[in-house]
């Protein structure tokens, strides 16, 4: 045993020197979470004030057309100074200003007043600026405009708000399973996080082990340690050290990934309270009454809200979930290794590692390809046999459990089976690996790796 | 002096062939042993199943009449004939792991690296990796790591391959050195010059079988074939006719200074006096000198009856 802590630590060291690790560790979390906050960031800052002048020609002289739909928004101000005036005399006025968009409602824009007859008029707007006026301010104007232009027509045909409004609230079917309130979306997720992460620390990682015994045959250090050490212990003490250092780099994701979404997140809700502050400054007085009041029933709603999604939340079991995630990650992990290890004896350069590998990652591979299958029916033949396999258990057991369907003794038989074969695959490994990493200027097949688990110690 | 280490019938079968079929060898304490024969013929072999790197099929192996086990890791050196560091690694701390491995504490791995670094004058070393070295700076290092835990038992294979004739001599040095204060050496190597100067005891290693072994000075004195050197003044004619049936002249020349050597093997039952009494009346004699085979010739000639060569075959194929 001492010999073997001598060797992790050996092997943790470098493995935590390297310059790949460190590059992986800053830069990952920096990665993943700027592709997730910087959009979020960026679009929660006010951004350039852009101010719309309104011109709205569309109104016959007694009606009031178009122009009073707008409501200012944080970036958006409209301004109504000019709104009768014609367009040629807006146009010229704001020909040089910088974010000043003057936005045209044509006379006849829903047929001028004759509003039955002329329909077949384009329903189009006109955006004059000396600036480009950006996605987001189209988007806004058009889907103001066609609002209440679909009010209008509905309006005018006898239809009234209230109608409308009832008309465009939305079904959702909610599943209670054994009166339990259930979300598949939340299963779904579950079980897709918590397979990929199996799947993705597997891969990454066996994949490090046997680039790792590879090199240390390749360089021929591997003779001088095995006069030292037994190899299952060379072998086994590398596993570990990976694990390890794999631990370490989830652990520094973690915290680096909180240090840098935390200050974010706030200065996106600082963001988003000075909005609310702005907005309730400009109801004023009067609305601020009330205004408390929507703000007591906006967090009633707020809580209900947390409370369901509590309660969805607690739907997956996870109870089960986490131990069992611990397990498999643990064991599915050792298992591969120990299979990447023993490949990594039998090759003599890095290129002939390819050929082995791709049938091991096979299995892995099915795993998460049946991922569509396994969400549809969790507790169907498919899932259950893959979930038993030692090769695909890791994650597909993790893919099943979130459903609630997976009973305790399905799910310890899976786990005794897996720990069953990690011992077995170890033992084999651990056969090929000491005859691999003494091996030559041999082109080795799998009859041959098959031959070195009979030879005699 | 006792037996250090003992090898006793050992046969390895790999799956196609047969590596080691019955080797016995017995390597006295102290003495430098020297473990020869072709590429191919077992030597590695024999010297893996010593390191306890892989197991015999059959047969045993004794150090100091105990069954190797673990335990006999520290006290067995091993430089293997294809060097290995690695290559990322710093050269000290490097060399401070192999020595922990061999059972040595944290403390005094460093403190023995230190002291070596100083004298092999590569203090300076420290801090660099392994693959900023030069080939022979390597080998100095893989050379400090074998012996750095004091093994008893040092096992050399091919210890000068790969360094320059300056450093090899240090290499050579360095070995006596360990030689005199007590550790015992298989010194595995196709250099015949380096057996003669080094080795007391050799085993001869031909086809997976021990086909020779002993010391040195017995060996050559075994296969001496009775030929000597006589170098004398005067004329090699008078030389020449003075010879009697009981020699053979096999070699004559004469050098700068006029002084004449001729090589002559005896025949019968004749002896070097007989030889001097024939030609001491015809020339003035200068020195008389027994020629003993050297390692190489003796080697060639057995691998090649090995071989079920003749002994006057050119060249045997012994890069099998």
């Amino acid at each position: 045993m001492g010999k073997i802590w001598i060797i992790i630590q050996r092997e943790f060291i470098m493995g935590v020197r390297n310059r790949t690790f460190i590059i992986m560790s800053l830069a990952a979390p920096l990665f993943f979470v700027g592709i997730i906050l910087v959009p979020m960031f960026i679009a929660s800052q006010p951004g350039s004030q852009k101010t719309v002048v309104v011109c709205d020609n569309s109104g016959c002289p007694d009606t009031v057309g178009y122009a009073y739909v707008f409501k200012d928004t944080m970036n958006i101000k409209f301004d109504y100074h000019m709104v009768y005036k014609p367009i040629g005399e807006v146009k010229k006025m704001y020909r040089d200003s910088d974010n000043y968009f003057v936005l045209y409602i044509p006379e006849n824009f829903m047929g001028g007043c004759d509003t039955v007859n002329e329909h077949s008029v384009a329903l189009s707007c006109i955006l004059y600026s000396k600036g480009e006026p950006g996605f987001n301010l189209i988007n806004h104007l058009q889907s103001v405009l066609t609002t209440e232009v679909q009010q209008d027509i509905l309006g005018s045909n006898g239809i009234s708000r209230e109608v409308m409004e009832l008309s465009r609230r939305k079904v959702s079917v909610t599943s209670e399973v054994k009166g339990q309130m259930s979300d598949t979306e939340i299963k779904f997720l579950a079980g897709l996080i918590f397979g990929m992460a199996v799947y993705i620390y597997i891969l990454m990682f066996g994949v490090r082990v046997m680039k790792s015994v590879q090199e240390e045959k390749a360089t021929r250090i591997v003779e001088v340690i095995v006069s030292s050490v037994r190899p299952f212990q060379l072998m086994i003490g590398k596993i570990i050290a990976v694990a390890l250092v794999a631990l370490t780099q989830f652990t520094v994701w973690i915290i680096l990934s909180m240090l840098i979404v935390v200050p974010i997140l706030n200065t996106i809700d600082d963001a988003r309270l000075d909005h609310m502050k702005l907005q309730n400054a400009n109801a004023g007085t009067a609305v601020a009454v009330t205004g408390s009041n929507g703000g007591a029933l906006q967090d009633i709603a707020l809580n209900e809200n947390i409370q369901e999604t509590m309660e969805k939340l607690m739907s997956v079991p996870w109870g089960n979930l986490i131990p069992a995630f611990v397990f498999f990650f643990i064991f599915g992990y050792l298992m591969y290794a120990s299979i990447f290890a023993a490949l990594g004896s039998a090759a003599d350069t890095e290129s002939d590692t390819a050929q082995f590998s791709v049938p091991v990652t096979i299995p892995l591979i099915i795993s998460m390809a049946s991922f569509a299958v396994i969400v549809n029916d969790p507790d169907g033949t498919i899932a259950k046999w893959l979930s038993m396999i030692p090769f695909t258990s890791p994650i597909v057991m993790l893919m099943r459990i979130p459903f609630g369907g997976v009973h305790i003794t399905e799910l310890l038989l899976s786990m005794g089976i897996l720990m069953v074969s990690f011992f077995f695959m170890t033992w084999l490994a651990g056969r090929i690996y000491r005859v691999g990493i003494l091996m030559y200027g041999k082109k080795v097949s799998w009859r041959e790796l098959g031959k070195w688990l009979f030879y005699k110690g | 002096m006792g037996i250090l280490l003992s090898a006793q019938h050992v046969s390895k079968k790999y799956s196609n062939h047969l590596a080691l079929d019955d080797v016995s060898i017995d390597v006295p304490e102290g003495c430098i042993y020297g473990l020869l024969g072709p590429n191919g013929a077992g030597k590695t072999t024999l010297i893996r199943i010593i390191n306890q790197i892989t197991g015999p099929d059959t047969g045993k192996v004794l150090f100091e009449n105990r069954l190797l086990d673990a335990e006999h890791v520290q006290q067995i050196g091993y430089l293997p004939e294809e060097r290995g560091l690695y290559r990322k690694m710093e050269v000290g701390e490097q060399a401070i792991y192999l020595a922990r491995l061999k059972g040595l504490s944290k403390k005094e791995a460093k403190k023995r690296v230190q002291e070596w670094f100083e004298r092999f004058e590569m203090q300076g070393w420290w801090k660099k990796k392994v693959e900023e070295l030069s080939k022979g700076m390597q080998q100095k290092v893989q050379f400090i790591v074998t012996v750095l835990h004091q093994p008893r038992l040092l096992i050399l294979d091919e210890p000068f391959s790969g360094f320059d004739p300056i450093n090899a001599a240090i290499i050579k040095d360095e070995i006596l050195n360990l030689k005199k204060q007590g550790s015992t050496i298989i010194l595995s190597t196709h250099n015949m010059g380096s057996v003669e100067e080094l080795c007391d005891n050799i085993a001869l290693i031909n086809r997976s079988k021990k086909i020779l072994d002993g010391n040195v000075k017995e060996i050559r004195r075994a296969y001496a074939s009775r030929t000597y050197d006589v170098i004398f003044k005067g004329s090699m004619i008078a030389f020449t006719n003075s010879m009697w049936t009981g020699g053979e002249l096999i070699s004559q020349s004469t050098d700068a200074e006029g002084m004449n050597h001729v090589r002559i093997k005896l025949l019968g039952n004749s002896t070097p006096n007989m030889l001097l009494e024939a030609v001491m009346r015809s020339s003035e004699i200068h020195g008389l000198n027994e020629v003993l085979p050297t390692m190489n010739d003796i080697f060639i000639m057995k691998v090649q009856e090995g071989n079920g060569e003749s002994v006057l075959g050119t060249r045997s194929n012994y890069t099998e």
